[in-house]
């Protein structure tokens, strides 16, 4: 979700096989460099898989262009990265968020075959993807604060995730704004 | 996937321990009840496995045979956690391959002398977590509440043997079918041995 000059992204922390919990500690968003972030949502074998391949492709693209890369071309690298894989999917739906140069809050979703879907707003995926973008129309407003966007998106995600019987126990929000990450973890429901 | 086999480990203060059913059945008919599911991979790494066993046997071999092949190649010998990256890459590829998943899901633990004791879930698609406790098979149905309620940080030897002992009686218990014995292996900094909790 966006904010002014500053943009937050956030996940519930469950990992599961169907019902049964594996664990309660893990958080799906991957902090690419210091004004991006790489959320993965879906499959978590895919989710590790994708993390390390770009880890990889942007270490490339740091020591090739000697600059980090920007939010646009990091979400056009994912979706080709997708679409290269069309006719045998990773089972992903990624969402990256960051700041481009002049501290405008660049968000972007995808599907698993890497159809972007580029909101100045806010974009959900995942499980309780339809709950959460309820949530949002109802809180969001335009430029908000730091302070102010981690209040939403905190109270979003929880009501979200705890009508969701599959997410939750716990969430994790990272707020990226020019100063820096900041990154604080909600308790929520752990049932 | 067969379903019948049940493993479970987790880390007590400076070990991990294992257990897993030594049942081998077909269908209905037991074929042996000495199977030794616990592979070992090197002086500090157990893998506990549960599913298919040709799968258990491949998988087991290939990763044993490569750790050592680096160890010798290197002089360096891997780090539990590079274990546990090295046999996801393994497993992940594997799934989107021509000759399919390996039909296994597993429990790596180890010691290192610098990280200490450590447990990892690992199931037949690629999915790596490194845990306190953790049960794959039949297992999780029954134990992991035994474990959510009875592990605790830094648990002694005896202590561990203890829970080791009462997740093999809740299983058995509750199970219909039957699972006749079990291979329980510890791992510190002396390396691996087999425990006999019977």
């Amino acid at each position: 979700m966006s904010g002014d000059g500053c943009v937050a992204i956030a996940s519930d922390t469950r990992l599961g096989q169907q019902y049964q919990t594996i664990a309660m500690d893990v958080p799906r968003m991957f902090k690419m460099h210091d004004r991006l972030f790489l959320g993965l949502t879906g499959l978590y074998t895919d989710t590790q898989t994708l993390y390390n391949l770009f880890k990889f492709k942007l270490s490339m693209y740091k020591m090739r262009e000697g600059r980090e890369i920007s939010p646009e071309t990091f979400a056009n690298l994912v979706s080709s990265t997708l679409y290269e894989k069309r006719f045998g999917p990773y089972f992903t739906e990624p969402i990256v968020v960051g700041l481009d140069k002049d501290n405008k809050p660049y968000l972007c979703g995808m599907d698993l075959l890497g159809a972007l879907a580029c909101e100045p707003d806010f974009v959900t995926l995942g499980t309780s993807t339809e709950m959460l973008l309820g949530a949002c129309e109802t809180f969001y407003r335009e430029n908000m604060n730091e302070d102010q966007l981690f209040e939403v998106v905190s109270q979003t995600l929880m009501m979200a995730t705890d009508r969701d019987c599959l997410s939750g126990w716990g969430g994790v929000v990272h707020i990226i704004s020019k100063e820096g990450i900041t990154t604080k973890t909600i308790k929520t429901r752990q049932d | 996937m067969s379903m019948l086999d049940s493993i479970f480990g987790f880390v007590g203060k400076d070990f991990v321990i294992c257990a897993a059913d030594s049942t081998n059945a077909r269908s209905v008919v037991v074929m042996k009840d000495d199977l030794d599911k616990i592979k070992v991979l090197d002086d500090h790494k157990i893998l506990a496995m549960a599913g298919e066993v040709n799968s258990i046997a491949d998988l087991s071999e290939y990763v044993q045979k490569n750790v050592m092949l680096y160890s010798l190649r290197t002089s360096i010998s891997l780090s539990t956690a590079a274990v546990a990256n090295f046999m996801r890459g393994v497993i992940a590829k594997a799934i989107r391959s021509r000759g399919g998943a390996f039909q296994t899901n597993m429990i790596l633990a180890g010691y290192d002398e610098a990280d200490g004791p450590s447990v990892y879930f690992l199931d037949y698609l690629g999915t790596l977590h490194k845990l306190n406790y953790t049960a794959q098979g039949l297992a999780p149905l029954f134990v992991m509440s035994t474990m959510d309620r009875h592990w605790k940080e830094g648990m002694d030897v005896d202590e561990a043997i203890q829970l080791v002992k009462m997740c093999i009686s809740e299983v058995r218990k509750r199970v219909l079918v039957q699972q006749f014995k079990y291979t329980v292996k510890i791992v510190d900094k002396d390396g691996i041995r087999v425990l006999d909790v019977e």
